[in-house]
């Protein structure tokens, strides 16, 4: 086959620019630490690393939004938990108020006390987490109780509602974080407030029935702690779940995506050398001419 | 008589080599021109006159009877057609390119990334409807979706203008083409009449041909007068000396972009193939399908979130209002309303549920997860997923029949050239021989010298 002198420069110049193409292309690969760098890449590909980034995405939100609803259970959680002691402390006083051989006045003085449990009591209900009144349902920026006389209450009102505040924990699941202010604690306000008033008029029946009474109080209390103690768990359970989520998406989008960067150097120190082999022919046959020889 | 043959015969070798050296130059001069096509001489030995008395006489020498190009124009005629699909493919693979990189995806950058942020800043504005700070977020990143759509609509529609600016520059160098074939085939027309052949001009028409083959799907019938005709989609670009001038025609139902006519009739350009194909193809058909993809997304979303929106409730307990505005991805933005005054975002389902209720945020969070497209089969993201897939698809189609027909041509173009390039060594060694036989015939004209004075001076006396 007869092949022209341009022709051949041409076709040497054609296998150069393949060469560095190739060249270029490994490059990309390495120096990205990716071999998906556009759609037309691997258009499958892409969709499927669409779709796992949009889940990663949504998996670091709903772990945030665990966070947050972990914060919001440990908030009324511990805000019971001080209810919790408020309420032990009045069964103790109780016990000691229904013995026999006390004074009027030694009543008087556990009334006093009481009075200081009530007040604790109240600025519980009206506890305040990160600018929100949870105890309200849904009205957050009002304080949920009020009671009539601020010295000395006789009756307390409940401010809020019955709105319930959920946390996307997951698609399509939510757990309801709030414990509203209609549940435990208007018992809890009443029979603190009859208690002390007892203790003060010496109502020594009255006096007697407290124990009882502040016991129902610690019942109800405990079975909403118990709640929130399982919700915290499923909470937790959901966490972790969506950790292996997390660390499994990680590994799909690495493995749609991230180069093997041993065989990546491999290749292009191949195309490196295919390169170079290239130069290597291209230096030697352009030089060569019959006007070399021709004297 | 004999001795005057001799020298005549001796001063027509010494004339046909020296053509043969001047060919050999002209070859070498244009070793690396564009398109040129080796010469080669024809030299026909010239018989002995006859007389008819019977005595047999040498012949009287050489002659140069032609001076033509080798070129083997079937070769022509195929990578002709290869060139037509090569035109097209690379418009459309290059336009596809172009759009991935509109799309930068996958990537945080690009509008996936800014949906599911809007729908993740819901999320977060479900868990403190009361915050301020959870609300603007809201606003931005529903303005950073909308920004991000507009974007990409944009982008998507100046590919389009510059398709159409392309088509433009494409008629003005057809144009240029088909003039400057019909003045060639002018001038050779008139050398092919005076029996003189004009191979240099001949390769100045196939390199304006071939041109003219990338642009627009071309068929052409040589004339017996030496002029090339050309048509296209039925209709005639070049007859004899007379180009046809092309002219685009913005057409104000389609944006104004052109249509392209010929200026003499007015008839509509029809072309299967080339260049100007597929940028037609680009502009009208497949960047315009893809725009009206990306338009129903937008608009699915815009519509959506603004009916869950109105259903809720702002800070301020007043219900019905939208987020969004616009229609679709060309104008999408959220209400400035909104931005001026973020208490109107209805993350609340119900008037008694401010300020503390998310619920109405989550309501439309929870959009992102609804299969309301393609049939109610597809969420925001699988739609969005599909459309970008497509142009994975098409663009990695466009490329590798691009580099496919471009290993082809590449390949024609070796075989042409082995028939019609010049290679130096050939000249070289063909040079050799015409100066060898230079050289042999000057010696003629001095032995014939020398017989002569033998004849003149050494006989008669």
């Amino acid at each position: 086959m007869r092949i022209s002198t341009v022709g051949m420069t041409e076709r040497l110049l054609v296998q150069l620019q393949q060469a560095q193409l190739r060249l270029a292309r490994e490059q990309e690969q390495v120096g990205t630490g990716k071999k998906l760098n556009r759609p037309s890449d691997d258009a499958f590909g892409t969709a499927r690393l669409l779709e796992t980034q949009t889940r990663t995405e949504n998996n670091m939100q709903y772990q945030r939004n665990i966070a947050v609803a972990k914060t919001d259970l440990t908030a009324s959680e511990s805000a019971m938990a001080s209810l919790h002691d408020v309420l032990a402390r009045a069964a103790e006083l109780a016990t000691q108020a229904a013995s026999d051989n006390l004074s009027a006045s030694d009543r008087a003085n556990i009334g006093l006390e009481v009075g200081q449990l009530l007040q604790e009591a109240i600025s519980l209900g009206n506890t305040k987490y990160a600018g929100r009144y949870i105890f309200s349902g849904h009205q957050t920026n009002t304080p949920a109780f009020s009671p009539d006389v601020a010295a000395n209450p006789t009756a307390v009102t409940y401010n809020g509602d019955t709105g319930t505040i959920d946390r996307e924990i997951a698609q399509g699941e939510r757990v309801r974080v709030n414990i509203t202010g209609d549940t435990v604690w208007p018992g809890v306000f009443t029979t603190l407030i009859q208690f002390r008033d007892d203790l003060m008029s010496n109502n020594f029946p009255g006096v007697q029935n407290a124990t009882a009474a502040i016991a129902t109080q610690i019942e109800g209390e405990l079975n909403l702690r118990s709640e929130i103690g399982a919700k915290t768990r499923r909470v937790e359970m959901s966490e972790v779940r969506l950790q292996d989520e997390a660390a499994m998406l990680n590994i799909v989008q690495s493995g749609i995506q991230d180069v093997d960067l041993a065989d990546a150097i491999v290749q292009l120190q191949i195309q490196e050398t295919a390169y170079q082999a290239a130069l290597g022919v291209a230096g030697r046959t352009l030089n060569v001419s019959l006007l070399d020889f021709l004297r | 008589m004999g001795m005057s043959i001799t020298l005549d015969t001796a001063m027509r070798a010494l004339m046909a080599q020296q053509m043969g050296v001047d060919n050999v130059s002209h070859n070498v001069a244009n070793a690396s021109t564009v398109g040129y096509s080796r010469q080669r001489l024809t030299m026909h030995a010239i018989p002995g006159s006859f007389v008819g008395d019977g005595i047999p006489r040498p012949g009287m020498g050489v002659e140069v009877v032609n001076i033509d190009r080798v070129r083997d124009l079937f070769i022509d005629y195929q990578m002709r057609q290869q060139f037509q699909s090569a035109g097209r493919y690379d418009a459309q693979a290059e336009s596809l390119q172009r759009l991935e990189l509109v799309l930068s995806e996958p990537g945080d950058g690009g509008l996936r990334g800014s949906l599911d942020g809007f729908f993740n800043s819901w999320r977060d504005l479900a868990n403190a409807p009361e915050s301020p700070s959870a609300r603007t977020a809201v606003v931005q990143s529903g303005q950073t979706f909308a920004l991000a759509a507009n974007r990409v609509y944009t982008s998507m529609n100046v590919l389009r203008r510059e398709a159409d600016s392309r088509l433009q520059g494409a008629v003005a160098e057809i144009n240029d083409l088909t003039t400057e074939i019909a003045s060639l085939n002018q001038q050779i027309g008139k050398m092919v009449a005076t029996g003189t052949p004009s191979p240099d001009l001949s390769d100045r028409r196939d390199v304006a041909i071939d041109r003219l083959a990338t642009m627009l799907n071309i068929s052409y019938v040589q004339q017996s007068d030496g002029t090339i005709d050309i048509a296209v989609g039925g209709h005639s670009l070049v007859t004899g000396h007379i180009a046809q001038t092309l002219v685009g025609v913005p057409n104000a139902a389609n944006s104004n972009y052109i249509d392209i006519q010929f200026q003499a009739d007015g008839l509509a350009l029809n072309t299967s193939g080339g260049e100007v194909r597929g940028l037609i193809d680009q502009r009208d058909v497949d960047l315009p399908a893809r725009i009206a993809d990306l338009n129903s997304l937008v608009s699915a979303v815009l519509t959506d979130v603004n009916a869950a929106h109105n259903a809720g409730f702002g800070l301020d307990g007043v219900t019905g209002r939208d987020f969004f505005v616009g229609t679709d991805a060309s104008d999408i933005a959220v209400d400035p309303l909104n931005i001026a005054d973020i208490n109107r975002v209805a993350a609340s389902a119900t008037a008694g549920g401010v300020p503390g209720d998310g619920s109405n945020a989550s309501i439309i969070s929870d959009l992102q997860y609804a299969q309301g497209l393609l049939g109610g089969t597809a969420t925001y993201d699988d739609f969005y997923g599909n459309f970008v897939a497509s142009v994975g698809v098409d663009s990695a189609e466009a490329q590798s029949r691009l580099q496919a027909q471009n290993l082809v041509v590449d390949q024609m173009k070796l075989v042409r050239d082995g028939t019609s390039g010049v290679n130096l060594d050939e000249e070289m060694v063909n040079l050799t021989r015409y100066q060898r036989a230079y050289e042999a015939a000057s010696r003629l004209v001095r032995v014939a010298d020398e017989m002569l004075d033998t004849l003149i001076n050494r006989t008669a006396v």
